[in-house]
């Protein structure tokens, strides 16, 4: 058993020097219990006063408390002292570098031709259209025949045609869709057909695979004016509102009238307009609703068709078809 | 079709700017694809004449021609057969532009060559020669080519559709483009054939569906010899070779008329001359020097032993005019199209004249062509006064109905949506020399005989729009009112596509061919082929999508990229079964992400594919994603399975056999096929539950060689409550048995109706156990 009086003294020179030297919380908590704790040397003072001689009692007892006072309110300011400091120091621990590059997984892409084509089926279901599809090996009947394509009619010329050797053939348009959908739905119908066509033609302006979004729309009074109304809200919603549209005349054996439209382009840095054709369409050709077994007193309509590779790279700025079909990373990833 | 500018403006009024000529025939149908400007080609080119003609002392192809250009005299050596002394050839200088590309000083054998002399092809007038274009004594040494050759009138490519044959011609073009224009055609008819003299001439025709009428003019005592330089410069410009005064003149009849014509040396026909098909294995020898073997499908002109000519396509070697035909016959007619195209189809022959006949050609008025011929041919210069043109000899056996089509303004409003009004419609009609005859509202039209196109109603609002222009028409937008239907396919397709792009994969579109000597996916399949690939390696349609995926992996690792993520979603094309179905093919290889700082990096793995396609799989709203081991072609053995959802087969998925890129690192590759699939239910929501779950891990010690998902399955069968279960950890090494690997399993239980207490998941669980157990030989780990 410790005699009070020499742990009082003992205290009275170590404790504040003690606690003057705590640098951390923990520090000060270890301070904490050794001298102000429930088991700390102040209550070990004051429990054993029994064994102070009762004369120094009372001095030794407000000595004491006086230490007591004294750790208390030195403890409290050096606690408010080092939280904040670690606080500090935690601050700067924690400091976070937002500059570095974050963990970075690959990025996709779409390709440019499917983001053209969705944008072009966008903008025509919002005018109403259906989206169809159709086979993209054909027969004769469906590719020409029913088109008012012949054989030996010199329109089969404007489709270099791939052959399988069964005698079937790659789709040159997208046209045959018409058929197929006209066989099996009575009108009013307003489709579009988007897919990929054939051709036998490698040039540097010529792919032998492309793709095609072909347009129907069949009803009682469907009329060429708006034919020009429907293309025209396209190419504005595609292009820009002040898109300029030509028709000129042309020929397709599927159509009566025909036409081709070209949009204004304005070449950068003269002052030029340059007529790019980006679509051909015209009035249903009535040999065509024969086909399917139309009435063609009762039904008219339109039909147009438009190459999606000269879309996307008016839209891109991609000057070379072949591109598309390299999937090359460095070109693919612009998109 | 080229059309000469300076040729055109013979037969009407033509705007001097050529550009604003072809921006007006443009506009009424007849699209000019491109002006051409031949003088800004050549530079420096100038007439010179030869002085001495040598051979080369070393090489017996090469001639060495002293020439003078007027002032001074140079030695220029040439390959080009036939070349004389004392004629006059053109010549490019040294520094001379030709077909727009710069002559330098040459070396042929070590003998210097001072530029060259120019054949037509040289001049980028036509795409064969093999002779110098020999230009007339009388035009002097040191004259500019261009001047010489009228190179200052552009040339229009006329990209011209099929239905306007009418349009073949100068003078075709010029009579639509001066209706259009409100001008006036000049047009010089020639005079009428004025020949009385007899004739042997024979002419039968046996074949009247296809030969409707034919007309041969003998001509007697012609010279043969170079055509008149006017005439040559011309047929130069169309891009012909000039042969001699009677070919350039029927071929300049053709470009100026539109109907092709024919002349035979008629002192080698045997009269009478038929009109026939062939007979099957007939021979003719034509004069591209090839022999045809010639079948029923052909229409030939014979003599009475043998076919001369293959009719309307290309004539016969052996009564083809030369320098030494003294006697002409001269045929015009009329052939039926679908059959010359079919011959000539047939036949892979494609010829001015064929082009002309299989478009259609005018069956009543090619007399006029033939009259222009002749009226050519008397006035050459070549020919002497006893030049004798004879009676024409003609048979028909058909003319062409006159087609009448009724026109009415409501039909044109009706489809068109205006009223161009009935002033508008007769004056069109007229310009376009069409016949009109007016009753009640309606009128009339008879079509001239040249527009063999305009058969409907259709057609003839057509040439209303084309004249009157399409900027007339009003614009309008429809009233819709169909209703919309969804298209379940293209909305998975686009699922898709969004998925794996946000996941990293860049898409493909690659060519829907691929050589015989791919389908490593798919040996033993035999795939559809064409049979008129463009090349080799495009002969046959794909089964797999992963030919070309491969194909573009390989490529974008050869050109650097070594992180490679690829998808194709796209049709196949299998000979048997579901056609043309859906697939999604994808490919991994490298790092799974992009280098960090942290040193976190690691490759893709089998597992990452496997995640990513179950995670596909359920974005779209399958359920049931099952993945077993099975060897497939083209994968590594061991190293690949199939996928099925709902028990539908569904794809493969595995390391790809690396057959040419020698990466180090597995290729991992899947291909869906979602043809087999029903489109996922739209989902019907059901509450979710609201009772607390009971979790528990299961640390388990199985053969190394027990594949997890059997086991993992059982437990899924066997569980009462369960709702989940996952794979948290693997183990292999001490302290286990080096054939053993530990595998932690957490379990969540939950009932719907109310909260599990232990010792009910308990029971569960030991029951799970001792089925693993008898099983698997599953034991519990400790500890």
């Amino acid at each position: 058993m410790s005699d009070p009086l020499e742990l009082l003294e003992k205290a009275r020179t170590e404790a504040p020097e003690e606690l003057e030297e705590c640098s951390s919380l923990a520090e000060l908590e270890d301070f904490r219990v050794k001298y102000l704790g429930r088991n700390g040397i102040i209550r070990e003072i004051l429990s054993n006063m029994s064994n102070v001689p009762p004369e120094k009692r009372p001095e030794v007892g407000k000595n004491t408390n006086k230490l007591k006072n004294k750790l208390n309110s030195r403890f409290e300011s050096k606690e408010e002292n080092l939280k904040k400091q670690e606080k500090e120091k935690k601050k700067k621990e924690q400091w976070l570098d937002v500059t570095l590059p974050g963990r970075q997984t690959r990025s996709g892409h779409v390709h440019p031709i499917r983001q053209t084509l969705q944008e072009i089926e966008t903008i025509f279901r919002q005018m109403g259209f259906n989206s169809k599809d159709g086979p993209e090996i054909e027969t004769d009947w469906y590719n020409f025949e029913a088109l008012n394509i012949p054989k030996d009619h010199p329109a089969r010329d404007m489709h270099d045609t791939f052959y399988l050797e069964d005698g079937r053939l790659l789709r040159t348009h997208t046209s045959p869709v018409q058929i197929h959908v006209m066989e099996n739905t009575q009108p009013p119908l307003q489709i579009i057909a988007p897919g990929k066509v054939f051709r036998r033609d490698a040039d540097v302006t010529h792919s032998p695979m492309f793709s095609q979004v072909e347009g129907l729309w069949v009803d009682q009074e469907i009329t060429f004016s708006e034919l020009k109304g429907t293309l025209e809200l396209f190419v504005h919603r595609f292009f820009s509102e002040d898109t300029r549209l030509r028709f000129r005349p042309s020929y397709f054996p599927f159509t009566e009238p025909s036409a081709e439209i070209d949009i204004a382009f304005e070449q950068p840095g003269s002052d030029s307009t340059t007529w790019l054709e980006i679509l051909g369409a015209g009035m249903v050709h009535p040999r065509v609703f024969e086909a399917v077994g139309y009435d063609t007193d009762r039904y008219q309509g339109f039909a147009f068709g438009m190459g999606v590779e000269r879309l996307a790279m008016l839209k891109y700025g991609v000057d070379n078809l072949q591109l598309f079909y390299e999937n090359d990373y460095r070109f693919l990833r612009q998109f | 079709m080229r059309i000469l500018t300076d040729w055109l403006a013979e037969f009407t009024e033509i705007p001097e700017d050529t550009e604003e000529l072809a921006h007006r025939l443009t506009d009424i149908g007849l699209e000019v694809e491109e002006v051409i400007e031949l003088d800004s080609q050549l530079e420096n080119v100038v007439v010179a004449k030869t002085l001495q003609v040598q051979r080369h002392p070393e090489r017996n192809d090469l001639k060495i021609c002293e020439i003078s250009s007027g002032d001074r005299q140079q030695q220029v050596v040439t390959t080009a057969p036939g070349v004389l002394p004392n004629r006059h050839y053109l010549w490019a200088a040294p520094g001379a532009k030709l077909a727009g590309e710069k002559i330098e000083k040459m070396e042929f054998a070590g003998t210097e060559s001072a530029g060259m002399l120019c054949s037509s092809r040289e001049l980028g007038l036509t795409t064969e020669a093999h002779t110098l274009l020999e230009i007339p004594g009388n035009i002097p040494p040191g004259t500019d080519a261009a001047e010489v050759l009228e190179l200052e009138h552009p040339l229009l490519e006329l990209d011209l559709t099929p239905n306007r044959a009418d349009c073949l011609s100068h003078l075709g073009v010029a009579r639509d483009f001066a209706a259009a224009e409100k001008l006036d055609l000049k047009d010089p008819r020639p005079k009428n054939i004025s020949g009385n003299a007899e004739s042997a001439t024979q002419i039968n025709i046996e074949a009247p569906e296809r030969c409707w009428a034919y007309t041969g003019v003998p001509i007697k005592n012609i010279n043969v010899g170079p055509a008149n330089f006017n005439i040559q410069k011309r047929i130069l410009k169309m891009g012909l070779r000039p042969l001699n005064n009677i070919v350039d003149i029927t071929n300049y009849t053709l470009f100026e008329v539109g109907h092709p014509l024919h002349p035979f040396d008629a002192d080698k026909l045997k009269y009478p001359v038929v009109v026939r098909e062939a007979k099957n294995n007939e021979q003719l020898t034509t004069l591209d020097d090839e022999n045809q073997r010639l079948t029923e499908d052909d229409l030939v002109i014979a003599d009475s032993e043998k076919p001369v000519a293959m009719a309307g396509i290309m004539g016969g070697k052996s009564t083809q005019v030369s320098r030494s035909t003294d006697n002409l016959l001269l045929e015009g007619a009329y052939f039926e199209p679908t059959g010359i195209r079919r011959s000539a189809a047939n036949h892979k022959l494609h010829t001015e004249a064929s082009h002309r006949f299989e478009r259609g050609t005018d069956s009543e008025n090619y007399h006029r062509c033939l009259a222009r011929c002749v009226e050519l041919i008397e006035n050459d210069a070549q020919q002497d006064a006893d030049i004798t043109v004879c009676q024409p000899v003609e048979t028909r056996k058909k003319n062409k109905e006159s087609t009448q089509i009724f026109f009415s303004s409501a039909s044109f409003k009706k489809l068109i949506g205006y009223d161009p009004g009935q002033a508008t419609v007769l004056d069109t009609f007229k310009r376009l020399g069409l016949q009109t005859e007016e009753k009640n509202d309606q009128l009339t039209v008879s079509s001239p005989t040249w527009r063999t196109d305009l058969e409907f109603e259709e057609d003839l609002i057509e040439e209303i729009v084309r004249l009157n222009g399409y900027e007339e028409i009003p614009t309008e937008f429809p009233e819709i009112n169909i209703a919309h239907t969804p298209h379940h396919k293209k909305q998975i397709e686009e699922k898709i596509v969004k998925f794996l792009a946000a996941r990293g994969f860049t898409e493909n579109i690659n060519f829907s061919f691929v050589s015989k000597d791919d389908h490593r996916f798919n040996p033993g399949e035999e795939p559809l082929k064409l049979s008129n690939p463009l090349a080799q390696h495009q002969s046959t349609m794909r089964q797999s999508l992963l030919d070309g995926l491969y194909e573009s992996l390989a490529q974008n690792f050869a050109g650097g990229e070594k992180n490679i993520r690829l998808f194709e979603v796209g049709r196949i094309y299998p000979a048997e079964g579901e056609k043309e179905p859906l697939h999604v093919g994808i490919l991994a290889l490298g790092q799974l992400n992009k280098e960090s700082w942290d040193n976190t990096g690691r490759e893709f793995d089998f597992y990452d594919l496997k995640g990513l396609v179950s995670a596909l799989f359920d974005y779209l709203g399958y359920e049931n994603i099952e993945f077993a081991p099975a060897n497939q072609p083209g994968f590594k053995r061991e190293r690949c399975g199939i996928i099925t959802v709902e028990n539908n087969e569904a794809g493969k998925i595995g390391e790809i056999v690396d057959t040419n890129i020698d990466s180090n690192l597995p290729i991992w590759g899947a291909e869906l096929d979602f043809s087999k699939l029903e489109a996922p239910q739209p989902t019907n929501y059901t509450p979710y539950p609201d009772k607390p779950t009971v979790k528990r891990d299961l640390d388990l010690i199985l053969k190394i060689d027990q594949p997890v998902g059997p086991v993992k399955e059982t437990i899924r069968s066997t569980a009462r409550w369960l709702e989940n279960i996952t794979i948290f950890d693997f183990y292999r090494g001490e302290p286990l048995a080096s054939d053993e690997k530990s595998v932690s399993f957490n379990l969540e239980f939950r009932a719907e109706d109310r909260t599990l207490n232990d010792s009910e998941v308990n029971e569960v669980q030991d029951e799970i156990l001792t089925i693993l157990h008898k099983k698997y030989g599953a034991r519990l780990r400790e500890g």
